[in-house]
């Protein structure tokens, strides 16, 4: 019993200590928008900037929220979405 | 660095790393979809209905035309191995590349470039009798380039140093033995709360890249300019996923430090 204790605890710490690390983020549009489009990304916010732009001129009612990290970072945050805070 | 304060699950996950990607779609993170904009699109640009490619970009060399006067710019692997073993003070210090324990993208291009040819061994291990600084990111490479502290930057993506304001002070190379090309792709992760906008965003995307397979939005010069016969495109699918095994990857990165830390 106190090694599923101890699991359990080590699994919550584990959790409660992994921060995701964001390299940039820019907000693309109305910043109170309650539902934005949210992206993460490895490419730099200039060099996709000009989709963003080109999307926003065909949906201009869309904000973008785009969120820049490293390739393992973004693995690890979309691999722990699916687990509860 | 800053840190995500709050939790939002993310609508597209866009990344240089396929193999990593993959690895999300295989894994159950990934949502299916499938619409008009997907249909007609080649077999190499999408995966499982998951995974979809929307740039294609090439890797190759970054050199510092005033660390480089005098000497004739390497145009493949092979020439580039020349050029440093030949000149061991000039280039002492002076060689960047990715490191590829820290590099999800710089771990992909290197298993590929080992997967194609030999010479990527020798190569680094060239590289490694020069002192050479390793790197988290394409853009500190091509910096370092501009600034004067590297002479050449190996497997850097062409795209980012095209964008680069300071052009003039460096040739970008593709290799002309082969030219690895990435394929940027982006995913709909199955958290998604917006799934119907982020499927939207997606085909708005696809539409801008195809038929042609490359967006205007996102040119790249390089890659039209490329000998098409040299261009390795990496292939989506459950290859990518052989170096992702944890031997597999712990043996490579030990082969890999060994080569490239010689001091």
């Amino acid at each position: 019993m106190r090694h599923v204790i101890l699991s359990i605890v080590m699994w919550l710490l584990a959790n409660v200590a992994h921060t995701f690390e964001i390299e940039d983020r820019a907000v693309f549009g109305d910043e109170i928008d309650s539902a934005p489009l949210r992206i993460v990304s490895t490419a730099d916010i200039s060099y996709f900037k000009p989709i963003i732009d080109a999307f926003r001129a065909f949906r201009p009612d869309v904000t973008i929220d785009y969120t820049v990290a490293s390739s393992t970072e973004v693995m690890d945050a979309i691999s722990r979405e699916k687990t509860p805070f | 660095m800053p840190y995500r304060e709050k939790k939002h699950p993310f609508d597209i996950v866009i990344s240089s790393a396929m193999d990593l990607q993959t690895k999300l779609a295989n894994d159950g993170f990934a949502r299916k979809h499938t619409s008009p904009a997907t249909q007609d699109l080649p077999d190499w640009a999408v995966w499982n209905d998951m995974v979809y490619a929307f740039t294609q970009e090439p890797a190759g060399f970054v050199i510092s035309n005033a660390l480089f006067e005098g000497l004739p710019i390497p145009q493949n692997r092979q020439q580039l191995i020349t050029a440093l073993r030949q000149n061991p003070d000039r280039f002492k210090g002076r060689v960047g590349t990715y490191d590829i324990r820290k590099s999800g993208a710089g771990y992909l291009f290197a298993t590929q470039d080992a997967r194609a040819s030999d010479t990527y061994w020798r190569l680094t291990e060239v590289m490694g009798t020069l002192e050479p600084t390793l790197y988290c990111c394409a853009s500190e490479m091509i910096d370092d380039v501009v600034n004067g502290d590297l002479a050449v930057a190996y497997n850097v993506l062409a795209s980012y140093a095209e964008k680069s304001p300071h052009k003039d002070k460096f040739t970008i190379i593709l290799p002309n033995d082969f030219s690895i090309v990435m394929l940027r792709t982006m995913l709909i992760p199955e958290t998604s709360d917006n799934p119907v906008l982020a499927a939207e965003f997606l085909d708005f995307v696809l539409a801008q890249t195809y038929p042609s397979g490359v967006s205007p939005l996102l040119k790249t010069q390089s890659l039209g300019q490329a000998e098409q016969s040299t261009l390795y495109r990496i292939s989506m699918g459950p290859g990518l996923l052989v170096y992702l095994d944890y031997f597999k990857k712990k043996n490579f990165i030990a082969e890999w430090e060994n080569a490239i830390v010689q001091n």
